[in-house]
């Protein structure tokens, strides 16, 4: 046995010694107390409602290191986004294939997506490996629906019914500013919304492309309040990258959170309505 | 247990009776598909169906147990069916011509559904529905007959059935 212990430095030299990195591990034995839920909720022009959450064991993921521990649910354990609800108190009624029918529109089962990240393998080579899960749904509310309701559903731990966060109001966006094609050096941009809310913060995400170049050049800016005006201060937008006429997108996200449910160790849930307009800048 | 009291009551009319009259067991085995009446749901493929029958003279007493496999929702991107399984308390009578004989029955089925979305058991139920079936059956051997059946049962947990089966019977 002690003749193969040097074999250990040799495998570590061969496969190569990356940083800790994050991992997938299976929800069977993680009790839901240890779990956190990162979850958001994101509505567009559209009725379309569409789902994102994360769930990391005993914490939050961080964000300077990687060593998060990631949770991919077995197959009998289902997270649902539903505008109507949580599914364990839905009754089908004497017609259950009516009933059925109109729950599976209702309620969408999140599916996971399992990123990967490329490891140094004998120096030379690279292998990729799972390291995060991310889970996506999306479902269709009705007109003047807002109460978004996540649940999750265990077989042999408790369940996670009621993260519940209702969508901010409808809102349309408006370009306010006198010039036409704006200078991104010199002139401020000024976008107005009809809507304002107490509990609600707003994002404002810029994304600037200019023709031959396809890369896209990303500008966030939060604001704590939502005052129902936004403005991109003159230079805010310069980069030495982005030359001449340039199409300029203007993403308003307006976002609340809302309650998670108590059998998680912690997280956050959020809704988010989102509005975009394009115009064209200039340099 | 349940087929002795008949078994016996048209035993002991057979002793008693002056003529020669025609008394036997069979077993049924069937395959087929069934419909729910719903059109957003397919069809379930692959069903079963097992019947035990006593015929005496004319008339068909059965017991049957059929495995309704998965009405399965069409183009929802969630995955959501109905499972069902039957049994089934029936009389019918016999018609006999040269090469083959019509049963006509009816009767009540007791179905136990299970609804299920993605994966998961939304509900449970049980409901009672009447049935009328109509089976064409040709010999094919000295005990053994081919059996061609339709049935309908209605209002079944919101359903109405049709199943198409194919399959034999044995006659003891």
């Amino acid at each position: 046995m002690k003749r193969c212990i040097w074999l250990l430095p040799v495998a570590g030299f061969l496969f190569g010694c990356g940083p800790d990195r994050d991992e997938i591990i299976s929800s069977d034995g993680v009790a839901t107390v240890h779990m956190y839920a990162s979850i958001e909720v994101v509505s567009s022009v559209d009725k379309h409602v569409y789902g994102n959450a994360q769930f990391t064991l005993s914490g939050p993921p961080s964000e300077s290191k990687s060593q998060d521990e990631y949770i991919e649910f077995s197959k009998s354990e289902r997270l649902w986004l539903s505008g109507s609800g949580n599914l364990r108190d839905k009754e089908l009624g004497e017609d259950i294939f009516s009933g059925l029918e109109s729950l599976a529109s209702d309620f969408k089962v999140f599916e996971g997506k399992v990123s990967k990240t490329l490891l140094p393998f004998l120096f030379l080579f690279t292998h990729s490996v799972p390291h995060q899960i991310r889970y996506h749904s999306q479902t269709e509310i009705e007109d003047g629906a807002s109460e978004i309701t996540v649940s999750l559903l265990r077989e042999n731990n408790l369940d996670a019914l009621n993260s519940v966060v209702t969508l901010p109001d409808s809102f349309e966006i408006e370009y306010t500013s006198a010039v036409e094609k704006p200078s991104r050096k010199q002139d401020d941009i000024e976008i107005t919304w009809d809507t304002t809310e107490a509990d609600v913060r707003v994002e404002l995400e810029v994304l600037v492309s200019c023709g031959t170049d396809d890369e896209e050049h990303d500008f966030l800016k939060q604001y704590a309040s939502d005052t129902g005006l936004a403005r991109i201060p003159a230079g805010w937008l310069h980069d030495r990258d982005l030359k001449g006429e340039c199409n300029t997108t203007i993403n308003v996200h307006r976002i609340r959170t809302g309650s998670l449910d108590s059998a998680y160790l912690g997280g956050v849930i959020t809704g988010s309505r989102v509005r975009s307009m394009t115009l064209v800048t200039t340099e | 247990m349940s087929l002795k009291l008949p078994s016996c009551l048209l035993l002991g009319a057979l002793l008693f009776s002056s003529k020669a009259v025609f008394a036997d067991w069979s077993v049924d085995f069937s395959v087929g598909a069934a419909n729910s009446g719903h059109s957003n749901f397919k069809s379930a493929k692959g069903i079963t169906d097992v019947t035990i029958g006593y015929q005496f003279e004319d008339w068909r007493l059965f017991i049957g147990s059929t495995h309704l496999k998965e009405f399965e929702l069409e183009d929802f991107a969630t995955e959501a069916s109905v499972a069902m399984r039957a049994h089934s308390l029936g009389a019918g009578y016999v018609i006999e011509y040269d090469f083959f004989n019509v049963n006509l029955s009816g009767g009540a089925t007791y179905f136990q559904s299970e609804a299920k979305l993605a994966d998961f058991t939304v509900e449970e139920t049980n409901d009672t529905g009447a049935f009328a079936d109509v089976s064409v059956l040709a010999p094919i051997g000295d005990n053994l007959s081919l059996k061609l059946s339709g049935k309908y049962t209605s209002e079944v947990s919101g359903a109405n059935i049709s199943q198409l089966t194919l399959g034999f019977r044995y006659d003891f």
